[in-house]
């Protein structure tokens, strides 16, 4: 054994680390070794530091946490069907307003055939302007007729 | 004459499971929402877990919260539990990624408020000696420990204040036997090596803590 291993060995040999055969050997080095005993020793010194500090005692408290962890699983067990709705809630709801954008794009994308060209529509009603209208009616027979809009309280 | 002591039986208190209902029965139980099975596992090993990861935190407070936070955890990955194997280094293996996950987190933290709270105004020094002069050795001995890289400081800290085996370490950290064998030893070196330093001790000549990658075996 040359003096790098015995180093590492001494390592594991402080916390008694090795089998009886690797300290053995370890043993047979250190006996002809001068310069690894004085690594012992010194190994020895700052294990017996670590193991010092260790004597601190740590207590935990003695109420075990078990009381409160199944109450949060069951909070969580309550929840989490809640939690599934909302998910699929908020899918259908996504859904159906993808569903809504694409028929209304689809519908403004056809003209309808009977619509006139100009005009606009107010409250339902189709409001054509009286510079419109003569337009039209001088510019051949049209197959609709369309009324100008009037106010309600005149005669017809 | 110096002498080598041969290795004791390992562990006064280990990760191998109570007498009573075997584990792997309880999580099989729990597994199909026996929530009362659960709390019996969380009986057997809370104690346990909460000293090994105030080792690691050292704030009791904080290592219930993360006892509690490693035992939902596990409680959600029942199903991927592989009942061939121990239930006890599996949760603990949980729990000190949980922790380390933690620390991480915090040390991040950490470097960001040197930047946000560099100007604040910062307490003086208390002119009489510190009082808790009787943890003084704790004290150091963490300040030693956290100057050694965190993949041996936690073998370091499972092993030698914790006592587990360094065959149950490498269940926990899901490493091989060897690997951890390796990181204690290089572990231990750097510890002493670091203690020397601050205290003004003799170092080994032959040893000084490399930041070369270790060999994984």
């Amino acid at each position: 054994m040359n003096c790098k291993t015995a180093q590492r060995q001494m390592a594991l040999a402080v916390g008694e680390d090795l089998s009886p055969v690797e300290s053995q050997e370890l043993q047979g080095h250190l006996q002809g070794c001068s310069n690894c005993q004085q690594t012992w020793e010194q190994q020895r010194r700052g294990f017996a530091m670590l193991q010092r500090s260790r004597t601190q005692e740590i207590h935990p408290k003695s109420d075990s946490v078990w009381p409160v962890l199944a109450n949060r699983l069951r909070e969580r067990e309550v929840e989490s069907p809640r939690g599934e709705f909302n998910g699929w809630f908020a899918a259908l709801a996504v859904t159906a307003a993808c569903v809504l954008v694409f028929v209304f794009s689809q519908e403004s994308s056809f003209p309808v055939a009977s619509q006139p060209r100009t005009g606009s529509v107010t409250g339902g009603t189709m409001v054509i302007s009286p510079a419109d209208l003569r337009e039209r009616t001088s510019s051949g027979p049209q197959k609709e007729e369309v009324r100008p809009n009037r106010p309600c309280n005149s005669a017809p | 004459m110096m002498t080598i002591l041969e290795p004791q039986s390992q562990i006064d208190e280990s990760l191998h499971e109570p007498s009573g209902s075997s584990d792997a029965r309880l999580v099989e139980a729990a597994r199909h929402g026996d929530q009362a099975a659960y709390g019996e596992l969380v009986l057997r090993y809370e104690q346990r877990l909460t000293r090994v990861i105030y080792r690691f935190v050292h704030n009791m407070e904080t290592a219930e919260d993360l006892t509690q936070e490693t035992f939902l955890k596990v409680y959600d990955r029942l199903g991927q539990f592989d009942s061939s194997r121990r239930f006890g280094p599996w949760l603990f293996r949980i729990g000190v990624n949980l922790t380390l996950d933690y620390l991480r987190r915090k040390k991040r933290r950490g470097r960001w408020s040197l930047f946000t709270d560099r100007w604040k105004e910062r307490a003086p020094d208390p002119p009489v000696a510190d009082p808790r002069k009787a943890l003084d050795l704790q004290q150091e001995v963490q300040k030693v420990l956290q100057m050694i890289p965190e993949n041996y400081r936690t073998v370091l800290t499972l092993r030698d204040l914790e006592n587990f085996s360094t065959s149950e370490i490498a269940a926990v950290l899901h490493r091989k036997e060897a690997t951890i064998r390796w990181r204690l030893a290089e572990a231990r070196h750097r510890f002493q090596y670091y203690w020397g330093k601050r205290h003004g001790t003799v170092l080994p000549e032959n040893f000084t803590p490399s930041e070369s990658a270790e060999s994984e075996k």
